[in-house]
């Protein structure tokens, strides 16, 4: 599986790749800072099977993020992986087209979840 | 949490703020999670640690986690999965703005039903001291974390 793991925090993006090696998810991962990275990413290179993203970020937050890969089209599945988690972002997340949103912190196990029902 | 809200606004911030800390650190797989209840905010130094914002219109919520440097060290090692001989400064301060950010988060989370309009600001790093600003009102928590200590500042003024 190829996963793109974005945050701005080195540590968050550390803590992804260890809890998806904790969970037996055999991952190719690259990783972006911010959304503008992310969207350059994403428009220069094959896709991965799935983005985490962080909500809250410098530059371009994840939502943002969200909005422009409709805009352009990207076929690409995208779940948030943030320290917020009010009914009103997850329902802001929904409406965008977000396939999940976990809260930091989160159990591996938890993220397997999410991925596993990707399919 | 100032003097309109009465003793109950603070108490309702504290627990929340309590209640969030110890489940982050729970949830980083940390063990030996103990508490203390201090008095107001004061000068933290000394140490190192992370800030972060909760602000809306009525109020601007700073948090302040400050430990001392093997804290630090411990508590960043501890939410990695790294030996201490594998982190560098970057990487404590990046974690520690991490912790501030997922206990910030959470709070916003558990006072969301009563305090509307919260936003989350970025974490910063600090090094040295935490010092709240003048005439605002808060309180402190003591943690032990297998024998570390972090202590979480909580201070509100206006906006």
């Amino acid at each position: 599986m190829k996963v793109l793991i974005v945050d701005d925090s080195k540590a968050m993006r550390m803590i992804v790749k260890r809890a998806l090696r904790s969970a037996g998810v055999e991952a190719e991962v690259s990783e972006a800072e911010n959304g503008r990275q992310a969207l350059d990413a994403l428009l220069g290179s094959s896709l991965p099977d799935v983005v985490l993203c962080d909500w809250n970020m410098p530059e371009m937050n994840g939502l943002e993020l969200l909005r422009r890969i409709g805009e352009e089209n990207i076929r690409v599945k995208l779940g948030f992986v943030t320290s917020e988690s009010t009914e009103e972002m997850r329902s802001q997340a929904r409406q965008a087209g977000a396939e999940f949103l976990i809260s930091k912190p989160f159990t591996p196990d938890a993220l397997r979840q999410q991925l596993d029902a990707l399919g | 949490m100032h003097s309109a809200d009465g003793d109950s606004g603070v108490d309702a911030w504290r627990g929340a703020v309590r209640t969030a800390s110890e489940d982050v650190l729970a949830g980083l797989g940390m063990a030996g999670i103990e508490v203390r209840e201090r008095g107001a905010f004061r000068v933290s130094q000394g140490g190192c640690g992370s800030l972060i914002s909760l602000v809306n219109d009525d109020v601007a919520l700073q948090l302040a986690f400050m430990s001392d440097e093997r804290g630090a060290r411990f508590l960043a090692a501890a939410m990695l999965g790294l030996d201490d001989g594998e982190l560098d400064t970057e990487l404590v301060a990046d974690a520690l703005c991490e912790l501030a950010n997922m206990v910030g988060g959470l709070v916003k989370s558990h006072v969301t039903a009563r305090t509307t309009g919260l936003r989350l600001g970025l974490p910063i790093h600090v090094d040295g001291a935490a010092v709240p600003p003048t005439g605002a009102v808060g309180f402190e928590l003591d943690f032990t974390v297998s024998g570390h200590p972090l202590r979480v500042g909580v201070c509100a003024s206006a906006p």
